[in-house]
């Protein structure tokens, strides 16, 4: 993302409070970052997290949305201290405190109005970047259309139980990528390449079709997701308007369903229901075209019934965001397209034979997987490889047996030779 | 803890865990980058019992990810006020902040026996180490971890599932030939290295930690003037800091020295003296900048504090990633030479280099770029200086130190969860890396040749203060362990001086008085026969009131030591070895506080050379040990 760049250099003492990442990232990015200002909503643990990193990295400004007061706020926020007054204080204003005190060159205010309250165009338009966290898939898709409109750049985060993920609509972004080459002589110099990445919608990223793709490859956690997205979209359609109502409350998935599932039976869910759950599963991977198999009960109850974000997924997913928000506003370094997905369960309970690095934690959207297109990429390079390849077989297969022919050949024809003479 | 691998990922969030994680006591070492972000995910997963060992500082290039630090408390202590930072945050939690280095006596195998869990947060190798041989003696998992940059890594240690922190080498920082650093650099950190380790201690330090010293005796046939003397490059009585820095501007004389050797520069372009005078004076006649020359009397007790620290600033140089040219560069060479010996008069002769000094980080940078442009190596910045080995710079950012923090987390979760077999080892990648940002792979199974946790220990509890180094070895080796010593074999990897000197003192004296500290409590005795396959540690405990009647020999021994495996060994772990035993192995059991005569007799059997070591360096003992080859007995004092 382009963001507004301020002529002036870094200060000495931002140098020194800086010293270390300017290090890892260098001063241009430093800059850049300087001159972003970040808009988010939901100030669940996740946005903590993120929140944190962003200010400790240096970005103009930070802005938080979030009435929740006090009395109801998330325990994985870390930045509302135990002892802060409850009501009226919402969660926003607690934790912008103990941001502004985190780096005094970065200004943090917080917005009036629920998280619901960003997803206005003209409030968007202020602000580089939005990022949901904590929000209903409905939320997402729709912040994600105005982001477009707006030319916001885009992410949004969940946490909850053992899952979490990231979702980042960078729309068509420009970036830097730096190559380091080193010559024969030993010497290293640097090669600056521009490239280009253009993303997906949230609609499409969730809704594309599974045609074609590896299943045994597919990520369960974005099945999930799509099933979310999927049940979120049947509830719209089923009547609730979520403009006029307020949004349904976090987790998406498990409000939809478990509502859903409520109003036909007019109880909660219970362990025995899990029969519901499964054919929930039935209708979700086969409408992606998967195997039901490849969704384990457990796993999807886990997700539906796990309410509470654990902490230290909290840190994962946030700390892998930041590092994201850094390169988007940056605008240096490769940002992942689209999702970031971290789970516990995946593949970690299979079998009892070690397997290295077995574990998923990221996946392309299908949308972006796409197989044929590196056939054709790099043909220089591919020719060179096959003709060094060649090259070898030559030297060290051809030449010895073609050196042996030759040397009997002509042995054979001296032979004759000496004998005709 | 049951095991209950099976459940793992879907009892995160059961009610047992929240009970386990509310009661466990854990212990962070390190409150620094991955510290403050560990004490807080710790805290808001419901941790409630804390504590926190770091002996640092706060420093100002700490705020920019060591989140729980403000400005004010920069110069503080990182533990207490990451302990109180964590208190504020959940008020409820019980934390202990520990001041001091985890290397101290006082945190030993007690200490850590008292935790469920340590998690690392550390930033050396040395201290990493300690803590996996005390995790492994006290029998507590280990979680460690590290980042560099956008890279990270987490690893479970637990004492005989998974590998220890030592069971694969690990890289140890690049050295550099000290003939390239002294007479032939070709690279800028050739120069940078010369500078702070030859040449620092060689003007401010302890002359005896330098190089260069030698260099110059060996080097200066031609000229012996100069270099020879030993106290040319100190500070001498009555001479004036000015003198003192120009006399030490050796890239006149000394370079011209240089030259005359001509075997070095056959095939190498001779380095260019840079002369003192000539350098001067453009500098003198710039505009605006204050050159060495017109600042003789910055000593004076006139000028303002903060520019008696610094060089740079007494000569007007604020941009760190400027490239001084050479008149710069000698002129803050000069100065900074001139502010040490006038400022810090003191510390002459015993000064250490440390990355945070800036008029040390400014002496370095200007005396590398003057070498530098001697033998026509490109110059660096003050910045880039930093950066380059100059110091143990860890470039940190804080996302990956959450990062970190959470896999940190969630591996002590699974520990309390009673599912160390669902432990992983995580990388994080700076890109996308076979699709994937963080990579998991189960926690590798322990190797079997490692020499730290193939040890099996046991606790023997003496009175360090009356048992004889002599009297130990006799009694507990010859008598419980049965090793029979025989002192002229045991001294045979040592010269015939030290031998005597072995005999005359060390063996004398009492423990607890030997050299490097003494066995006292909780130091850790190793033992290895190499032929037997056989490894072990004795921790030492010290005891007082002993009963002449219940123990006539003056020390208990309790714990499993290993029996000594055959070499089959692979095939089993170091955990088992006390229950699984085969063969010619039955004979010799695990030994009990007091063996029967019977297995006494079968362990007398082994008469085997025994050598025994003594060293204050790890190192040294380990080389020694292995240069003499079959039977091996040493001590570590630790």
């Amino acid at each position: 993302m382009a963001s507004s760049q301020p002529d002036n250099q870094l200060t000495e003492q931002e140098a020194a409070i800086y010293d270390r990442q300017l290090r890892v990232w260098g001063v241009e990015t430093q800059r850049r970052l300087s001159g972003a200002k970040v808009l988010i909503a939901g100030c669940s643990g996740l946005a903590a997290e993120v929140a944190k990193n962003i200010v400790l990295a240096g970005v103009g400004s930070v802005t938080l949305v979030d009435d929740t007061p006090c009395s109801r706020r998330p325990l994985s926020n870390f930045l509302i201290p135990g002892d802060a007054p409850a009501d009226p204080i919402t969660v926003a204003e607690a934790s912008v405190a103990t941001l502004a005190e985190m780096n005094p060159f970065v200004k943090v205010a917080a917005l009036p109005g629920p998280p619901s309250s960003v997803l206005a165009a003209d409030v968007l338009r202020q602000y580089d970047l939005l990022l949901l966290c904590g929000q209903p898939a409905s939320s997402i898709a729709a912040a994600d259309v105005l982001c477009r409109e707006a030319g916001v750049a885009f992410y949004a985060g969940v946490c909850r139980g053992i899952f979490g993920w990231a979702f980042a609509d960078l729309h068509q972004h420009r970036f830097v990528v730096e190559k380091k080459e080193e010559h024969k002589d030993g010497s290293t110099s640097k090669k600056v390449e521009e490239r280009t990445e253009s993303f997906a919608t949230w609609q499409q990223a969730t809704s594309c079709s599974l045609h074609g793709v590896n299943k045994r490859r597919l990520t369960r956690l974005y099945l999930i997701i799509r099933g979310t997205h999927r049940i979120t979209v049947c509830c719209v359609v089923s009547g609730a308007n979520y403009e006029a109502a307020p949004p349904p409350p976090l987790p998406a998935f498990h409000a939809a369903v478990i509502s859903r599932f409520e109003q036909q039976h007019g109880r909660c869910v219970t362990a025995a229901d899990a029969e519901q759950l499964l054919t929930l599963r039935q209708h979700v991977c086969g409408e992606a075209g998967v195997e039901p198999g490849l969704l384990p009960d457990k796993m999807l109850q886990a997700y539906a019934e796990e309410e509470e974000d654990m902490p230290a997924i909290n840190a994962i997913v946030g700390g892998e965001l930041g590092n994201e928000l850094i390169k988007a506003v940056g605008g240096r370094n490769e940002p992942v397209n689209n999702f970031f997905l971290f789970s516990l369960a995946e593949g970690s309970t299979m079998g009892k034979v070690p397997i290295r690095l077995r574990e998923v934690v990221y996946a392309l959207s299908p949308y972006q997987q796409s197989v044929m297109t590196g056939l054709w990429k790099d043909l220089p390079h591919k020719a060179a490889h096959h003709a060094a390849n060649l090259r070898d077989a030559v030297i060290f297969c051809v030449a010895p047996i073609v050196g042996i022919a030759y040397y009997c050949a002509d042995y054979k024809e001296k032979e004759k030779l000496h004998h005709r003479f | 803890m049951a095991q209950r691998d099976g459940q793992w990922p879907y009892a995160a969030g059961s009610r047992e865990l929240k009970r386990a994680v509310r009661e466990a006591r854990v212990l962070t070492v390190g409150a620094g980058g991955i510290g403050c972000e560990l004490l807080k995910t710790l805290v808001t997963s419901g941790f409630r019992h804390i504590e926190v060992i770091d002996m640092d500082t706060i420093e100002m290039s700490n705020l920019n990810r060591q989140f729980l630090f403000r400005k004010r408390h920069v110069g503080m202590s990182k533990s207490v006020v990451a302990a109180e930072a964590a208190k504020h945050m959940r008020p409820g939690i019980d934390i202990t902040a520990w001041l001091g280095n985890v290397k101290e006596p006082r945190f030993g195998v007690d200490f850590f026996r008292r935790f469920d869990c340590v998690l690392n947060g550390l930033d050396n190798l040395e201290a990493r180490r300690h803590i996996n041989r005390l995790c492994l003696a006290a029998g507590v998992p280990l979680v460690e971890s590290g980042t560099a940059g956008y890279l990270g890594q987490v690893s479970v240690h637990l004492k005989g599932r998974t590998e220890c922190f030592e069971c694969q080498p690990k890289p140890t920082p690049k050295t550099f030939p000290v003939c390239t650093l002294r007479n032939t650099p070709d690279k800028p950190i050739h120069c940078v290295v010369w500078a702070k380790e030859m040449l620092f201690p060689l003007l401010f330090g302890v002359p005896e930690a330098s190089d260069l010293n030698e260099a110059a005796a060996a080097d200066g046939e031609g000229a012996a003037s100069t270099a020879d003397d030993p106290t040319f490059y100190r500070h001498r009585q009555g001479e004036g800091s000015r003198q003192f820095a120009e006399r030490v501007h050796l890239y006149g004389t000394k370079i011209v020295e240089l030259r005359r050797m001509e075997d070095l520069w056959r095939n190498r372009r001779r380095p260019e003296p840079l002369d003192l005078d000539v350098l001067l004076l453009p500098a003198a006649d710039g505009s605006g900048t204050a050159t060495a020359g017109d600042s003789v009397a910055i000593g004076g007790a006139a000028k303002p504090v903060d520019v008696a620290s610094s060089a740079c600033r007494a000569l007007g140089l604020k941009d760190v990633h400027a490239v001084w040219d050479v008149p710069h560069s000698a002129a803050v060479f000069l100065m900074a030479v001139q502010l040490f010996v006038d400022g810090r008069s003191n510390e002459l002769g015993s000064a250490q280099f440390d990355k945070d000094d800036a008029l040390a980080v400014e002496f370095v940078t200007a005396a590398a770029n003057l070498r530098a442009a001697c033998y026509g190596i490109p110059m660096q910045s003050l910045f880039e200086t930093k950066a380059s080995r100059l110091s143990n710079i860890i470039h940190a950012i804080a996302t990956t130190n959450a990062i970190v923090s959470g896999l940190i987390v969630v591996e002590a979760q699974k520990l309390l969860a009673g599912a160390a077999g669902s432990c992983q080892t995580s990388f994080l990648h700076q890109q996308v890396c076979s699709k994937r940002l963080v990579s998991r792979m189960a926690a590798p199974e322990p190797n079997v040749a490692c020499m730290v946790c193939g040890t099996a220990q046991a606790e023997l509890a003496i009175d360090t203060n009356k048992m004889t180094l002599q009297q130990l070895v006799d009694r507990v080796r010859g008598g419980q362990i049965g090793f029979k010593v025989k002192l002229d074999s045991f001294l045979d990897p040592i010269t015939t001086r030290q031998q005597q000197h072995w005999k005359d003192t060390l063996l004398r004296r009492l423990l607890a008085q030997l050299p490097g500290g003494g066995v006292v409590h909780n130091s850790i005795l190793d033992i290895d026969d190499q032929e037997q396959c056989f490894k072990a540690q004795l921790i030492v405990k010290h005891r007082e009131d002993w009963n002449s009647d219940q123990h006539p020999e003056g020390f208990v021994l309790s714990g499993g030591l290993p029996t000594a495996q055959a070499e089959q060994l692979s095939a089993e772990a170091p955990a088992d070895v006390g229950g699984r035993r085969d063969g010619r192995n039955d004979r010799r059991g695990p030994m009990p506080a007091h063996a029967g005569a019977s297995e006494l007799a079968a362990l007398q059997e082994t008469e085997d050379d025994v050598v025994l070591l003594a060293s204050d360096d790890e190192e040294d003992a380990t080389e020694a040990a292995v240069c003499t080859g079959g039977s091996i007995f040493w001590i570590l004092f630790k």
